[in-house]
């Protein structure tokens, strides 16, 4: 087996509403190779989801096949479970009332984890996600960054060879969700084989090896991250508006690329686009505005539709 | 792991099940509401339902219904509450969690099920007792201390069809509606309050549910009459609502594993 | 009688509730008060109509406000209904008053047709003082609403403490219960409740000779909740804002 997962001509159908079948994965195929990172990249709807949960065994593929550790999602789905763990991305799935501790020794021990293991990994656990100080206050006391961190500490307790990551870093901020990656990046060192859900570029450029595009239920690429990352041509999008006046051809840092700057009034707006999502650019950027009377800003990184749509405008 | 291991394993593993069903309980129902409304307001219930049988038969009227009302307390816990097994994973959207665990989902849920059976028994003694004082009967409840026993069986009972109506009305929007008409259905037709007899329909109801074929069997001891025969029957409906309970849980958890439309979250 | 108070408090459904209250307890209460009794005269059929009809606007009424509360604690806009006080107090009463209505009105028709199903005779020789009893029964069950209402205000675990609150009441308010049987210390309370003069007045209405004491005194008891109601809801609203105790979400 050199593969940790393989994915063969999976279809996925939906019955709705007036007898027809919702086709919500259409003969996708492709694998992650052992130790590897692969982000699985899809505007909402694509089929991330459905995707990751027949790989999970939650749910039945309607065709085609599909084998986690060379172990069949359908045939052998106790053998996917003792290899793979699953974290599904926002804050539910944790019972609110009971501590953090407890819900992660609860599902641990769902997933097969050891009594031994147990006692050892919690502790462990909860410290590698930064969640000791935490560990025995209820859930519901939690952030939804906490909260997300020890869904991840529930999806490592049982030291899994493949894991299955959709959405980790929806709904957090950016601190957080960057801690989030920190933890991911760890795994990924370890050698653990992820597949990697996100609509957000960022999560996939800083860890993947590879990234499989999702369109409408169908494969649209599946590409090495280095080709993929030259694709949107940047990596966020800051919007400013202020009062005064910038001199951006004297101090627009490098890595920044104006988009649109617009005036209305007193009020101008600049849209820059950066290259890269680093704290030197941010930094730079903060010195450009000195002078300004800043009314908003607003960063966000670059999404999918973005280098998506770059992506099918370079197509021939 | 060799086998004997394999074996510790597997009742460590029901144990934390267990466990973690009374963490559940607990959190749900914490003690000082537990103290300062569950249990006063089953004593109260259970005083009601004797002063009842007194205003409409006596005191004869009296003692039977206290008689049956200490069964209908386990209606509480052991029935409506079972629905919070499953219904907390629906709220904290927590099944696909259990679905991808080892240990079957069914197995969690009857395991969980274990604290609710338990409070109710302890919730139908603390009534027993405090009703039975407060409302004249300790005639009758000295009586009824060796025919404990017989209320277990008739807490299993309950707990069973507690499990099932939670199985298949979880997900729908009327659970509490059909929780509600479960109650009263076996307040109304197990011969509780309205002796066996007075209307043909209540009793056919009455022998497929909880509580009815056990009050038999509680009343004939207490008068000194064959009871072996109508426990039996107990056990044995007890045992129907368990088989259907575990037949409505594994099928709805293949359904949802079908149908993506997991009807527990 | 309630129900699934165990049910998650927080997500609990309590108009679910309602509708067991309404449509499962007169059937109960009614078959279980009638059948195994000797005297099906129409006398004792009315008496028992009335408690159980006294019965179920008591408890729908109790999980009425409660519900009402919940809802708006649910969708967050009791904080907001808490910062203009009267306000608050006003859509409690309001929306009190409405559950209580419906509930009333749905109990009334089932236990209507439950007792046509038992072919019970009843006697209603006085209609139009009825409706002045289920008028004064309407106001009685907003104003103790409100009370009701303060204890949402203070803890998440409503449907537990309502639940509570049912039983004593169907219990003491001598609806099925005869005060007289009740030890003497009871009685005393029981003369607080404002139903067990309905009882009393509706019992002697429906049999030709309404007793207005009665009446009076569920009256003057009813004043005496509303007053009580409007001020404990303010006191405890404003206690819990100084102390940062209160319980909204
Ligand atoms: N259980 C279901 N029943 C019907 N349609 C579903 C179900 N689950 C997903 N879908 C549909 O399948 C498509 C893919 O959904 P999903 O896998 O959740 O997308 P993504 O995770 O990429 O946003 C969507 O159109 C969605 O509406
Ligand atoms: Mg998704």
């Amino acid at each position: 087996m050199e593969h940790a997962v393989e994915v063969e001509a999976v279809g996925r159908t939906f019955p709705i509403s007036g007898g027809k079948q919702l086709q919500a994965l259409e003969d996708v195929s492709f694998v992650v190779g052992l130790g590897e990172v692969v982000g699985l990249l899809g505007v909402n709807g694509a089929g991330k989801t459905t995707l990751t949960k027949i790989l999970a065994t939650l749910l039945l593929p309607s065709s085609g096949a599909a084998r986690v550790m060379g172990y069949d999602v359908v045939a052998d789905t106790r053998g996917v479970r003792t290899s793979m763990s699953v974290i599904l991305g926002g804050d539910r799935g944790l019972y609110n009332r009971i501590s953090g501790r407890e819900n992660l020794a609860f599902f641990g021990m769902l997933a097969g984890v050891s009594r031994r293991d147990l006692r050892e990994r919690i502790p462990l656990m909860l410290d590698q996600v930064n969640l000791a100080d935490a560990a025995d206050r209820r859930v519901e006391t939690y952030s939804k960054g906490m909260r997300q961190r020890l869904h991840v500490a529930i999806g490592l307790l049982s030291r899994p060879q493949v894991l299955l990551l959709d959405e980790p870093t929806v709904g957090l901020d950016p601190l957080e969700a960057d801690r989030l990656r920190e933890t991911i990046h760890q795994l990924r060192r370890e050698g653990t084989s992820i597949l990697l859900t996100s609509h957000l570029l960022l999560d996939v450029e800083r860890l993947a090896d590879r990234v499989v595009m999702l369109d409408q239920g169908r494969v649209t690429a599946d590409l090495p991250l280095r080709k993929f990352a030259g694709l949107a041509g940047y990596a966020a999008v800051v919007t400013l508006t202020y009062r005064g006046a910038l001199d951006l051809a004297r101090s627009l840092p490098a890595g920044a690329a104006v988009d649109r700057h617009t005036h209305e009034g007193e009020l101008s707006t600049l849209v820059l686009k950066l290259r890269e999502w680093s704290g030197d650019l941010f930094g730079a950027l903060g010195r450009l505005v000195d002078d300004v009377q800043i009314q908003d800003i607003d960063v966000r990184p670059a999404r999918l539709e973005e280098a998506f749509a770059t992506l099918s405008a370079r197509r021939p | 792991m060799t086998s004997p291991e394999y074996a510790a394993e597997r009742w460590w593993r029901a144990g934390r099940i267990v466990r973690f069903g009374f963490l559940q309980y607990r959190a749900d129902n914490p003690p000082r509401i537990v103290l300062a409304a569950i249990w006063p307001r089953l004593i109260f219930q259970t005083v009601f339902w004797v002063l009842l049988g007194f205003v409409a038969a006596g005191d004869e009227g009296a003692r039977f219904a206290y008689v049956g009302a200490v069964a209908t307390v386990l209606t509480l816990g052991g029935l409506a509450g079972m629905s919070d097994v499953p219904v907390d994973d629906k709220y904290a959207g927590t099944y696909s969690r259990l679905l991808a665990g080892l240990t079957p989902p069914t197995l969690v849920f009857f395991g969980r099920g274990v604290a609710q059976l338990a409070m109710s028994v302890v919730e139908m003694l603390v009534a027993f007792v405090a009703a039975g004082l407060l409302s004249g009967q300790w005639r009758t409840m000295l009586e009824l201390v060796p025919l404990l026993p017989m209320y277990l069986v008739i807490a299993l009972t309950m707990s069973a069809m507690g499990l099932a109506t939670a199985s298949f009305c979880v997900g729908k929007r009327a659970e509490v509606a059909i929780y509600n008409a479960a109650m009263y259905l076996v307040i109304l037709c197990s011969g509780a309050f309205i002796p066996r007899g007075t209307l043909p329909v209540l009793d056919v109801i009455g022998s497929v549910l909880p509580a009815t074929h056990g009050l038999l069997a509680v009343r004939s001891a207490l008068a000194d009459e064959p009871w072996l025969a109508e426990l039996s029957l107990e056990a044995a409906v007890g045992a129907g609502w368990l088989v259907l309970a575990f037949y409505l849980f594994t099928a709805q958890t293949a359904r949802s594993r079908r149908t993506g439309s997991d009807s527990f979250s | 009688m309630l129900v699934c108070a165990r049910l998650q408090m927080a997500e609990i459904r309590t108009a679910w509730i309602i509708i067991g209250v309404t449509i499962f307890q007169p059937i109960v209460f009614l078959l279980v008060a009638l059948l195994p009794s000797a005297d099906r005269s129409a006398e004792a059929g009315t008496r028992v109509a009335v408690g159980v009809a006294l019965s179920v606007s008591w408890s729908a009424t109790a999980w009425g406000s409660a519900s009402v509360l919940r809802r708006e604690r649910a969708m967050g806009t009791l904080a907001r209904a808490l910062a203009g006080l009267v306000d608050a107090r006003l859509i409690v009463l309001g929306k009190g008053l409405g559950a209580s209505l419906l509930s009333t009105v749905w109990a009334l028709a089932t236990l209507a047709v439950t007792l046509v199903a038992l072919r019970q005779p009843v006697s209603l020789a006085n209609p139009g003082w009825l409706l002045l009893g289920f008028a004064v029964l309407l106001a009685s069950g907003s104003a103790v609403g409100l009370l009701i209402g303060s204890v949402f205000v203070l803890t998440r675990y409503g449907p537990q403490v309502t639940a509570f609150l049912t039983f004593p009441v169907i219990l003491l308010g001598g609806m099925l219960i005869p005060p007289e049987i009740l030890p003497p210390p009871l009685t005393w309370v029981s003369a607080l409740i404002s139903l067990r003069w309905l009882q009393e007045y509706l019992v002697t209405s429906a049999a030709g000779s309404p007793n207005l004491a009665a009446l009076g005194y569920a009256v003057v008891l009813t004043v005496g909740y509303a007053a009580a109601g409007i001020g404990l809801f303010g006191g405890i609203v404003d206690r819990s804002r100084r102390e940062g105790t209160l319980d909204l979400t």
